[in-house]
C-alpha cells in the first residue's frame, strides 16, 4: 500500500506545482459554469417558485454546482495515459515494475484530480458571497455518506472504463480522437449538460443504472435530497456490480492489448 | 539449468504500411495493407548464472527485440523464453523483482524530481530494506561519481548524469538479471570507463547475470565474457571473447571480418 501512497504523493506535489503556475485557469475553467447558471435563470424567468421536472431554480444552480465538482472524480486521465504510454512505447518500462499498474495509475490520477478540484473550490468561494442565495444547503448525515459511496465507486468505475477506452491504442493508433468523441457523450450520460430528468421518460430508468449516472448526476440528486434512501440502496448494488463487470473486462481486454503491444523506441 | 534460455524465438512485428499519395489512402482507409517484418529469426541460446555477454549486432540487427522478449515486454511470436525460470511474460512479481532493464533515456521516470526521491520510490516498489537501499546508494553514487547530484533535478542533469543515475535506480534492489541496452549511448570517454568499471565490478561483487548491446567495441571488449552476433534478426556467431582476441587481429577486425562472412554466408 505504501508504495501507491508514495507515487499519490510524488503526483501531488508535482501536478501542485504545475496548478499553481496556472492561476488563471481558475477563472476561465470555470466560466463554462457561470454561463450555465446564468441560462437557468433565464430558463426559470428568476423565478423561485418554479419547479420543472423536480428542480427548482436553486436546485437546478446546486445541482450545477455540485456536478462540476464532483465530475472531478471522474478518471478521464486514466485513459489518456494508456494511450500515450502505448503510442510513445514508454509502456515497456512500467510492465517492468513489479507493481499492480491499473492501482499505480488510479492513485496518480486521483491525485491529479484532487489537485484539480483545488482551483475549482477556490473558485466556488470566491463567487459564493454572490450564490450562496441560490444554493440549497440542507444536506442530511446519511446523504452525505451516500454521496461519498458513489463518488468512491465513480471514481473506480470511471477508472476502469476510461483505462480500456485507453487500451484501443493497442488496436489503433488514433485512439484519442475516438476518446475525445466518447468524453461528449459520456458528460452527456453522466447529467453534466443537463440532469437526466430531462430526457424522455424511459430513458432515466436505464440511464441511472449504467455507470455513468455515478460520475454526476446521482451524487448531486443525493445531495439535492431527491433521491429517497430505498432507491439509493438499490441503485447502490447495480453500481457496485458494474465495479465487477468491469474489472473482468478490463483485465481481459489488458490481457489481449498486451499480446500486440509492440513497444516502438530503442 | 541456465538463467537464459532462448528457444526457436521469433519475433514478427506487422506494421502498417501507409500508402504514398491521395487515391491510395483514401483506399487504405477500408483496406489495410500490412507488411510483417521479422526482427527476430529462430533465435538460440542460453546463459549461465554470472556471466555477461554482448549482443552485437548492426543497426536494426535485432538486439532489443531480444532484450525487450527477454524481460517480457514483448510476447515472441513463436519459441520459448525462460529466464530466472520464470517465463518473462506472465510477468510474475517475483520475476520482475529479479530482472532489471536499463533502457537509457526511454524509461519512464518524473523528471521534475531529484534522483534520490526517484531512488525512494524505487525502494518502495521493490521493498529494498533500508540498510540494503542506503548502503548500494552510497556505494554505486560513490563508484559512478555522482554523490554530490543525488540532490538535483533530474532534467537538470545532463546526459551522462542521468545514465548514472538510471544504472543506480536499475541496480538498487540488487536484481540477478541485468539487461543493458546500449548503456553509454553518447557519453563521453571517462563516464563510459567509469560505466564499465561499475559494471565489471558489480559483476564480482554480486555474481549478477547481464546482456549488454552497444555500438562501442571498447564496452564488449572489457566487460563481456562471451559474444553473441546477430545479423538480420539470426544468430551468426556465438563464443568466447577469448577466441575473437588474437594477436594479428584487433577485438574490431575479428568482429567486422564475422560480420563480413556472416553476410557471405546468405
Ligand atoms: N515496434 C516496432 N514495430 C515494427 N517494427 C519494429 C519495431 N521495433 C523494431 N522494429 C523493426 O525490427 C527490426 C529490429 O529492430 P531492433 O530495435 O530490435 O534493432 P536493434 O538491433 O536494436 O538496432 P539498433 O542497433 O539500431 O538499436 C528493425 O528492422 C526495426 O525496423
Ligand atoms: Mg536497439
Amino acid at each position: 500500500m505504501k508504495k501507491y501512497l508514495y507515487g499519490f504523493q510524488l503526483f501531488f506535489l508535482n501536478s501542485l506545482q504545475y496548478r499553481f503556475n496556472t492561476v488563471i485557469n481558475l477563472f476561465f475553467g470555470n466560466m463554462s459554469l457561470l454561463v450555465t447558471m446564468f441560462f437557468w435563470v433565464l430558463i426559470f424567468n428568476g423565478d423561485f417558485g418554479k419547479s420543472l421536472n423536480g428542480f427548482t431554480l436553486s436546485g437546478m444552480i446546486t445541482y450545477f454546482v455540485i456536478s462540476n465538482i464532483l465530475s472531478k472524480f471522474t478518471l478521464q486521465g486514466s485513459g489518456f495515459y494508456y494511450t500515450s504510454m502505448v503510442k510513445n512505447g514508454s509502456l515497456g518500462s512500467v510492465l517492468l515494475k513489479p507493481y499492480r499498474l491499473e492501482w499505480t495509475v488510479y492513485f496518480q490520477q486521483i491525485s491529479t484530480s484532487i489537485t484539480g478540484l483545488i482551483p475549482q473550490l477556490l473558485f466556488v468561494l470566491c463567487v459564493l458571497p454572490f450564490i450562496s442565495g441560490f444554493l440549497t444547503w440542507n444536506v442530511s448525515v446519511w446523504n452525505i455518506l451516500s454521496m461519498v459511496m458513489f463518488i468512491v465507486i465513480a471514481s473506480i468505475t470511471s477508472h476502469l472504463l476510461w483505462s480500456i477506452f485507453g487500451f484501443m491504442a493497442f488496436w489503433m493508433e488514433e485512439a484519442t480522437a475516438v476518446m475525445w468523441s466518447l468524453a461528449v457523450l459520456l458528460n452527456m450520460a453522466m447529467g453534466m449538460y443537463i440532469p437526466l430528468d430531462f430526457f424522455p421518460k424511459g430513458w432515466l430508468s436505464v440511464l441511472e443504472k449504467l455507470p455513468f449516472s455515478a460520475w454526476g448526476y446521482l451524487p448531486s440528486k443525493i445531495y439535492l435530497g431527491l433521491l429517497s434512501v430505498e432507491k439509493q440502496l438499490q441503485l447502490l448494488w447495480i453500481h457496485l456490480s458494474w465495479i465487477v463487470i468491469l474489472l473482468l473486462l478490463h483485465r481481459f481486454i489488458w490481457k489481449a492489448g498486451l499480446k500486440r503491444f509492440s513497444s516502438v523506441g530503442g | 539449468m541456465s538463467i537464459i534460455q532462448v528457444e526457436h524465438v521469433s519475433k514478427v512485428y506487422r506494421v502498417h504500411e501507409k500508402p504514398e499519395g491521395f487515391r491510395s489512402a483514401m483506399k487504405d482507409l477500408f483496406q489495410r495493407r500490412y507488411i510483417e517484418k521479422t526482427a527476430v529469426d529462430e533465435l538460440n541460446f542460453s546463459v549461465e548464472q554470472g556471466e555477461i555477454v554482448g549482443l552485437l549486432g548492426e543497426n536494426g540487427a535485432g538486439k532489443t527485440t531480444t532484450l525487450k522478449m527477454l524481460t517480457g515486454i514483448l510476447y515472441p511470436t513463436a519459441g520459448k523464453v525462460t529466464v530466472a525460470g520464470y517465463c518473462p511474460t506472465e510477468r510474475k512479481k517475483d520475476f520482475l523483482k529479479q530482472i532489471s532493464f536499463v533502457m537509457g533515456n526511454k524509461s519512464d521516470v518524473n523528471w521534475d524530481l531529484p534522483a534520490v526521491d526517484t531512488f525512494r520510490y524505487q525502494q518502495l516498489i521493490y521493498d529494498v530494506p533500508e540498510v540494503e537501499f542506503s548502503e548500494n546508494v552510497s556505494y554505486m553514487a560513490e563508484l559512478l561519481e555522482v554523490k554530490h547530484l543525488l540532490k538535483t533535478q533530474l532534467r537538470r542533469l545532463s546526459l551522462g548524469e542521468r545514465m548514472k543515475m538510471e544504472l543506480i535506480n536499475c541496480f538498487l534492489y540488487t536484481p540477478k538479471v541485468v539487461f543493458l541496452d546500449e548503456p553509454t549511448l553518447g557519453l563521453d570517454l571517462r563516464s563510459q570507463i567509469a560505466i564499465r568499471t561499475f559494471l565489471k565490478k558489480y559483476r564480482n561483487d554480486h555474481k549478477t547475470t547481464m546482456m549488454i548491446t552497444s555500438h562501442y567495441m571498447d564496452d564488449i571488449e572489457e566487460t563481456c565474457d562471451r559474444v553473441i552476433l546477430l545479423q538480420k534478426g539470426q544468430k551468426t556467431f556465438d563464443g568466447d571473447i577469448a577466441e575473437l582476441k588474437k594477436p594479428e587481429m584487433s577485438f574490431k577486425e575479428g568482429i567486422l571480418n564475422l560480420m563480413g562472412s556472416g553476410e557471405k554466408q546468405k
